[in-house]
């Protein structure tokens, strides 16, 4: 933060230039000739200016906004007679960072320049991140007169920037993932030998029954280990064309299995849909329907009721639905739930990759993946995730 | 019933594995590094090798090369859980064109004695 003021000079009425710029330059006095002599020049420099200017007036109360330019009414969708006589904070919204008001706030009371990123509002309502430097004006006298402000709609440049970040933690993921894998391939290689040397030697069928679950498990769990090192390098996989219903059917069949047991599923198939052929990974599509159960499971606290419906709702396209009755997804989180690294349970041990890697491999299937939730959307409140997959030709 | 050499520095995987092998009747040999295994390749001849391919102490890659380097080696069936560094697919491709089968884990029993009934 710089302590660096603007300040008007005394007039120099006497010193009116004729022609037009003067030829050694524009110094702060000769500007205020200019002012003098050319105001519609200073003017439509102004006013023609590429970054957003707004001058506050600090000696009226709560500072109204006297002046805006072009800029800033196109950048904010505001026209002049909305904005003039209002303080600028009508720009600041829900999500706007109290932190940085507060520091806004104190550079005023301080009477020093900022600099500091802001989340505004446009008029529609549309946040961007704004890149905020405002400086105090001082008169002859040194009163606070008014305060002037560049902005610029910096939402595109920080959105690479984040973009950029991610890239960098999923490369990052990548390496780690790599090591991750070779430790759990690892530990799972007994688990798998051991168990299916010793199943055909249980005399209890229970327990043979039992041991079938730690093996579906340890295999699920190796597809998994695949799976994220598929989604940090970008992995082939093995398509097959299957009827949905059958292999919905026996997924969910051992999903069940893996959820808290005052969870209970209902699974219901349309006759017509269920014959029905998509092309999928088998493995990877069970991975789909165990995240959305999963999710419904915990947005449930392990009791309840989860509906699984296979229909046949959109020509050429199965639809595969999967409901509960949980609390649904708070308006605040519905618009990130599908950015990789994007959790709400990072203190459960949530990666946030759940829904992403969900959706990646609904896109890549050809299929689209819709989220609806508790109010008007999802009568009953819960979480209605809808996903289809295109029929096989 | 075949004399199979088993390096892998993990005694769980090393012990899973021979267990497999010893209930289909082969007789198994353990070892826990690349350099012991060698070491026990040079005493006594073998049918086959069973080796991990990432571990410490010694590449395996570099063990299955040793092996091979070796007049009348016995063939040899590389393992891999991939790595830090090299993904299980790289590292099993170097070994591969010189090791006789490659195996990635988690693999299934089936796999395994597959693999070892084809070179025995």
């Amino acid at each position: 933060m710089t302590q660096k003021t603007i300040q008007v000079p005394k007039p120099l009425s006497d010193q009116t230039p004729t022609g037009g710029f003067p030829a050694g330059g524009i110094g702060p006095d000769i500007l205020r000739h200019l002012a003098d002599a050319k105001p519609d020049l200073l003017v439509a420099a102004i006013e023609a200016c590429p970054v957003n200017i707004t001058i506050a007036d600090m000696l009226r109360p709560d500072a109204p906004l006297a002046y805006v330019n072009p800029a800033f009414t196109e950048t904010t969708g505001y026209a002049l007679d909305d904005v003039v006589g209002r303080n600028c904070r009508f720009l600041q919204g829900e999500h706007t960072d109290p932190e940085a008001v507060a520091a806004l706030r104190q550079a005023i009371e301080q009477e020093t320049s900022i600099e500091l990123d802001l989340l505004n509002y446009r008029k529609d309502g549309t946040p961007f991140d704004n890149h905020l430097k405002m400086a105090p004006v001082h008169d002859w006298s040194g009163r606070l007169v008014a305060y002037v402000g560049i902005q610029s709609d910096v939402t595109a440049e920080r959105l690479r920037e984040r973009a950029e970040i991610d890239r960098q933690r999923l490369e990052a993921l990548g390496q780690m993932a790599g090591g991750v894998a070779h430790q759990l391939n690892n530990l799972l290689q007994p688990i798998l030998s051991l168990v299916s040397l010793n199943q055909s030697d249980m005399k209890d069928s229970r327990m043979a029954a039992d041991f079938d679950v730690v093996l579906q498990s340890a295999r699920q769990a190796a597809d998994v280990v695949r799976d994220t090192l598929a989604f940090s390098k970008g992995d082939s996989r093995t398509y097959v064309n299957v009827p949905i219903g059958e292999v919905v059917e026996s997924q969910v069949a051992f999903i069940r299995t893996l959820l808290p047991a005052d969870v209970r599923v209902d699974l219901k198939i349309e006759e017509s849909a269920g014959a029905n052929t998509v092309r999928i990974d088998v493995t990877q599509f069970s991975q789909v329907l165990a995240n959305l159960m999963i999710n419904s499971a915990q947005a449930m606290q392990a009791s309840g009721n989860i509906d699984v419906f296979v229909s046949f709702l959109r020509p050429g396209h199965v639809t595969i639905a999967v409901s509960d009755e949980g609390p649904g997804i708070p308006a605040e989180h519905r618009a990130r739930v599908l950015e990789p690294f994007y959790t709400t349970r990072s203190e459960a041990g949530g990666t946030g990759l759940g829904l992403s890697v969900v959706y990646g491999i609904v896109k890549r299937l050809g299929g689209t993946l819709a989220i609806e939730t508790a109010g008007k959307d999802v009568p009953g409140g819960g979480c209605l995730v809808t996903l289809t997959l295109p029929i096989a030709s | 019933m075949s004399k199979i050499l088993l390096i892998d520095d993990m005694p769980s995987v090393r012990g899973a594995i021979a267990a497999v092998l010893r209930k289909d009747g082969h007789e198994v040999v353990e070892a826990e590094d690349g350099h012991s295994g060698l070491e026990r390749a040079r005493e006594s001849r073998f049918d086959l090798v069973i080796t991990d391919i990432m571990m410490p102490n010694s590449d395996g890659t570099d063990v299955v090369f040793a092996l091979k380097e070796q007049a009348g080696s016995p063939p040899v069936i590389a393992m891999s859980g991939g790595g830090s560094g090299i993904p299980a697919e790289t590292a099993l491709t170097l070994a591969r064109s010189t090791a006789d089968a490659a195996l990635t884990k988690p693999f299934e029993n089936a796999e395994l004695l597959d693999a070892v009934g084809q070179l025995t």
